[in-house]
């Protein structure tokens, strides 16, 4: 039998792969997960990304009585493998490491059965230690994994040109909109930051409180993209995009990567890691050193606090399945919280004494033309909760509709209808009542 | 006459110029792709875009393909042999022999089972993918070798080609000289079919190989373990993993890259293009065969 060939399949994965696991869960009766004791000897089967592989192995090094088996694999087939695992009734990864931070919700539903509570796993100390940014792993009440790095939004600027312009970085969002027009009318070509990417929701719309994702209790989830929360984020970034100060296109294409390069980009609102990997690299915008800063988050009209959104931030699960369950959480707690591993990681640590390690590291980068880490620390505390994991994803609608529309010449408000009924179906296809 | 056929006319001259358009439309991005790896990703983003690079950087990607994950790249690399040759024997083989047994017998419901052998054809392979791999599941053999070579024996493409063969290319008197001569079936099959078909086989080998070689999506659902993957899944799992084709991933400091990419890309094509050079002589027989009767 001859099946498809690699990019005509690479393509029709996601598809295919979802209907898979449908068909899987129609005709499986989900995997027994057992009650059997936890057996310390037991061998631990370890699922990562590449990034995170050689931690994994300082780990075995460190720990040579641990049987561990450390494996890369394919994080797009995630979801599906694990269910497929459900219906052979084996081969779950112990620990997992998941980039994809929303499919939490998936895994630890009766729908993916995988995740383990940690609740009892990890010492409440080291909960403690972590802060709000466990937030997210926690669903109904349990500690579902351990945040490993935050992608809180800042707002970085070229500082060198705010000054040969003469302009104050901006402190709340009617500041940066007041700017925008400015630099619309004064320095036309130069750009205060991007909309033509589904990382629009993560700088704007989940910043703002925009209730896309809004958990209000088990299986129930608020999405209305007329409340005032998101309809301040489209009469923010509309006319700016009309202008051409906000750009149409999304942070990693040509044309903006150009203005990088050309030294255009007045500000950007984006992920605590935009400055070492979209900034900083050659085939990036290749920014000079000394240029580049690192503000707090503007504040939305009417809010106390600067809320952040969350580009990523990938997190450590343990399977329900594993018969060494406290050898798995160990590794996964050592893994997110040891100073050593978390001081060379490439993006923000969640665990707060890990990120003192890591910042300690960064403070004195030539690259930057003042230290980013305040900016950085501020907003790691302030990641909007309104906005909660789900077990449906947002990127895929926000990007067949106010992207879309943004991209073929029209505005954000334009496709928050489309948006609104495709989350609302989405949301329902896996089970939430929609208020 | 000479200076007739060589003489440049206009129609002559567009043409020529249709041809080159097609040619360079070809050409140009296999050639881009061989020249991306002997680039650095910033060379690559920002460079001239038909320019070489140096054989450092070449060195330097396929360095850091060869470093992940300690050199897996190359337990792939034996695993794709093993699935691609294993299930060539197999799908080969059960084609060629099926197709001869429809082709020279009368086998009772040999009208259905054509019939079946051309709706094997029509159904998209996705759709066998569940019942495959629940198949595989009931005998207890999902991430192994054979739950990729096995369903590699269905191959109806294979065994309607070879039954096309058979039927108009090979006169009925020999099979019955050899019956005269008193062969049985099998020595008939063996001593006369087989040696008659090296074009066939060399078709199908072909076509088999490729197709085996890229296949993605079977390995993808049958193969859970990193070690066993092939080429396509496990560059695939490289890939998906890394900032290199989409940077929303994130940060990360692995060296693999858009030139690694690129590599990653070649490696998987080669030996197709190997493959190819040795059939090729099979190839056009076996295509041309049956195309005219005498």
């Amino acid at each position: 039998m001859k099946l498809p060939a690699f990019p005509a399949a690479r393509r029709a994965v996601p598809a295919v792969a979802a209907g898979l696991a449908l068909a899987l869960t129609a005709c499986s009766g989900g995997a027994s997960t057992g009650a059997a004791a936890d057996d310390p000897n037991a061998p631990l089967l370890v699922w990562t990304d590449s990034t995170r592989q050689p931690a994994f192995e300082a780990y075995q090094k460190a720990n040579p009585d641990v049987k561990m088996k450390i494996e890369t694999y394919d994080s797009a087939a995630l979801l599906t493998k694990i269910q497929l695992f459900n219906r052979t009734g084996k081969g779950w990864p112990d620990v997992l490491f998941d980039a994809v931070p929303n499919e939490v919700a998936s895994l630890s539903s009766k729908l993916f059965d995988y995740a383990q509570p940690l609740n009892d796993l990890v010492p409440a100390d080291v909960q403690k230690n972590f802060g709000t940014a466990n937030a997210g792993c926690t669903i109904d009440g349990q500690l579902y994994c351990l945040k490993n790095d935050l992608a809180q939004s800042v707002l970085w600027y070229d500082k060198t040109l705010m000054g040969e312009f003469g302009y104050e970085v901006p402190k709340t969002w009617d500041e940066y909109a007041a700017l925008g027009q400015k630099v619309a009318a004064e320095h036309p070509g130069y750009i205060i930051g991007t909309a033509g990417f589904k990382f629009v929701y993560y700088d704007f719309f989940w910043s703002s409180g925009c209730p896309l994702q809004t958990v209000t209790g088990p299986q129930q989830v608020k999405i209305d993209t007329k409340d005032p929360k998101c309809t301040r984020v489209t009469n923010l970034l509309d006319p700016l995009i009309e202008k051409g100060v906000v750009s149409r296109s999304g942070p990693f294409d040509a044309d903006v990567v150009k203005l990088g390069k050309e030294k255009k980009i007045l500000m950007m609102p984006g992920a605590s890691w935009y400055g070492d990997f979209v900034f900083k690299p050659e085939s990036s915008y290749a920014l000079p050193q000394g240029r580049l800063a690192a503000a707090p988050y503007p504040t939305w009209s009417g809010e106390s606090k600067a809320w952040s959104g969350a580009t990523g931030g990938g997190i450590f699960l343990v399977s329900k399945h594993s018969k060494n369950k406290k050898g798995a959480a160990a590794i996964a707690q050592w893994m997110a919280t040891d100073p050593g591993v978390q001081a060379e990681a490439p993006t923000y640590p969640a665990y707060g004494p890990a990120a003192e390690a890591w910042a300690a590291k960064r403070a004195d980068d030539p690259f930057y033309a003042e230290n980013p880490i305040p900016a950085l620390k501020a907003q790691a505390d302030l990641i909007n909760p309104a906005e909660s994991n789900t077990a449906y994803g947002v990127e895929d609608a926000i990007t067949g509709t106010v992207v879309a529309k943004v991209r073929a010449g029209g505005t954000l408000a334009d496709g928050m209808e489309d948006l609104q009924a495709q989350l609302t179906q989405l949301a329902q296809s896996v089970g939430y009542a929609v208020n | 006459m000479s200076s007739h056929r060589h003489r440049v006319t206009p129609l002559r001259a567009l043409k020529g110029l249709v041809l080159l358009g097609f040619a360079v439309f070809c050409v140009v991005p296999l050639v881009w792709l061989l020249l991306a790896p002997t680039k650095t990703d910033a060379e690559l983003v920002s460079g001239a875009t038909m320019s070489f690079g140096s054989f450092d950087q070449l060195a330097a990607a396929a360095r850091h393909l060869m470093d992940y994950n300690d050199g897996v790249l190359v337990q792939w690399a034996w695993n794709s042999v093993l699935y691609a040759v294993g299930s060539l024997v197999l799908s080969v083989g059960s084609s060629v022999l099926a197709g001869y047994a429809l082709a020279v017998t009368h086998l009772p419901g040999r009208r259905l089972l054509l019939v079946l052998t051309l709706v094997g054809m029509l159904v998209p392979p996705t759709a066998l993918v569940l019942p495959l791999f629940l198949e595989i599941n009931a005998v207890q053999l999902t991430n192994t070798a054979l739950s990729v070579i096995l369903p590699a024996a269905f191959y109806p493409f294979g065994t309607y080609l070879a039954f096309i063969y058979f039927s108009t290319s090979m006169p009925v008197e020999l099979l019955e000289a050899g019956r005269l001569d008193g062969l049985s079936e099998a020595g008939l099959f063996w001593h006369v079919a087989r040696p008659l078909a090296t074009p066939l086989m060399g078709l199908l080998a072909f076509f088999s190989f490729v197709a085996n070689w890229n296949n993605y999506f079977l390995p993808y659902v049958m193969l859970s373990e990193e070690a066993k993957y092939n080429l396509p899944v496990g560059l695939g799992a490289v890939i998906s993993g890394t900032p290199a084709l989409n940077p929303a991933n994130g940060g990360s400091f692995l060296p693999i890259t858009r030139p690694e990419v690129a590599l990653a890309g070649l490696i998987i094509v080669l030996p197709i293009a190997v493959v190819f050079v040795f059939c090729q002589r099979y190839l056009v027989r076996g295509i041309l065969s049956g195309a005219t009767k005498g």
